[in-house]
């Protein structure tokens, strides 16, 4: 081979080289949860996907989990309180005693009818079947719970806010769908 | 006598002939006279006389038209006329060589738009259980160094998600070039060309604007159609693969989709 050949060929090396990362790591028409990190609950209670960014590494609150979209003017503070007031959008994950169908039902029983209540059924990717609730706490406070069962005694309860309605927003369907028991 | 009249008839004759073709020639042109350089033959000369100059030449007789047109029926003289004569040259003076096909130019600058769907990365579609999808519009203005056979191309791209306005959901802008090959056989101008570009897309997640980087593979089957000499309207359909790549916690990642797009343009 002359020394023209050994030029293409590293050439085309250099190309191949190049143009594997170039070509992209996950193709989304394959996987639904393209882009979006997992979080591992570290007591292997349950995992979710999410964006972070713009989602801040989760916050543990007495037991429960916590994780936030802090504004771009965000105070630096320690204070999960005020980090939860200030977020824009928020997301806590409990555990609630009960079967998750009876307890969403309850849920929306208890609201005001000035809450706006609306209620939806849906399946997480791995199947597990979700009972949510969006409604209107406030003005300016819009939440959406979702109740999965852990268990047939014992439901996770993902209690997201924002300040806007999130009844049918996407990206936070989305984290519902990836929700999973266990790890 | 008879002899003397005999010769006097004749020299009257070729006088007579001689005046007559003097008189034809003068009806149709003076003849052109000119000094003779060298002064011997000058003197022993005169002036020298050019009496076979005629009027301007007729322009030189044009082929009959070419096979695949039909010829123009010949005029009636035309049959009549022996070959050669000055009505057989009108008949054909008036065959002229049609007026040639004006030259097209080779495209060299194109407004551009494109259409293709990319995925909103993080969001459920509707009812699939898959990712959202996200349309996207651009328009570009794509500029072509060499354009010959083989065309190089420049192209400065920005696309917005379609439905919220130029700003107002994602956008990107990028730059890309392209590489292609062109058949440049009159009106229409198929091309097939390969493109890739990177540059800057802005992501909307969660009221929050993301940073992140966007870059795209693709290759374009079209043609441009010549509207008049510089002017082309410009279609193309293309595979395209549109990368997004952002910070996931502390590394680098990306996401890509393979689609089709369309592409509409005009150019010059």
């Amino acid at each position: 081979m002359g020394p023209h050949g050994r030029a293409v060929l590293r050439g085309l090396l250099l190309v191949s080289i190049l143009a594997a990362p170039a070509c992209g790591d996950v193709n989304a028409g394959d996987d639904p949860f393209a882009g979006m990190v997992l979080y591992e609950d570290p007591a292997g209670a349950f995992s979710l996907r999410l964006l972070e960014p713009p989602w801040l590494p989760p916050l543990s609150l007495d037991g429960e989990t916590a994780f936030v979209v802090p504004p771009s003017d965000i105070a630096i503070t320690t204070d999960p309180s005020v980090i939860l007031s200030e977020a824009l959008y928020s997301l806590q994950v409990q555990t609630e005693p009960g079967a998750s169908a009876a307890l969403a039902a309850a849920f929306a029983t208890a609201l005001p009818p000035a809450s706006m209540m609306q209620q939806q059924s849906a399946q997480t990717a791995s199947g597990l079947a979700s009972f949510e609730v969006a409604w209107q706490e406030s003005p300016t406070q819009f939440r959406r719970d979702v109740f999965l069962a852990a268990s047939p005694t014992q439901a996770f309860h993902l209690l997201f806010t924002a300040g806007r309605p999130i009844g049918d927003d996407p990206m936070i369907t989305q984290m519902i769908a990836s929700f999973r028991v266990g790890t | 006598m008879k002899a003397r009249s005999a010769s006097w008839r004749v020299s009257f004759g070729v006088a007579a002939a001689l005046a007559a073709g003097a008189a034809a020639r003068t009806a149709h042109a003076q003849p052109r006279e000119e000094a003779v350089d060298d002064p011997k033959m000058a003197r022993r000369l005169g002036t020298r006389i050019f009496w076979n100059e005629g009027p301007a030449p007729r322009a030189p007789v044009a082929p009959p038209p070419a096979p695949v047109m039909a010829a123009p029926a010949p005029l009636a003289t035309a049959t009549a006329a022996p070959e050669g004569s000055a009505a057989d040259a009108t008949v054909y003076a008036s065959r002229a060589a049609p007026e040639p096909a004006p030259g097209y130019s080779r495209p060299r600058l194109k407004l551009a738009f494109r259409r293709f769907d990319f995925v909103r990365v993080g969001a459920a579609g509707s009812g699939s259980g898959g990712v959202a999808s996200e349309p996207f519009n651009s328009l570009s203005v794509d500029v072509y160094p060499l354009s010959s056979l083989i065309r190089l191309g420049l192209s400065t791209q920005y696309g917005w998600q379609s439905g919220a306005g130029l700003s107002g959901g994602d956008y990107f802008a990028i730059e890309s070039a392209s590489l292609g090959v062109q058949i440049r056989a009159g009106r229409v101008v198929p091309f097939a060309e390969t493109f890739a570009g990177i540059g800057y897309m802005r992501r909307l997640q969660f009221d929050r604007s993301v940073p992140t980087a966007y870059w795209q593979l693709g290759v374009d089957l079209g043609a441009e159609i010549f509207l008049a000499r510089t002017g082309y309207v410009s279609v193309a359909l293309g595979y395209l693969r549109p990368v997004n790549g952002f910070a996931q916690q502390l590394q680098f990642g990306s996401v890509f989709v393979d689609t089709w797009s369309f592409k509409l343009g005009v150019g010059i």
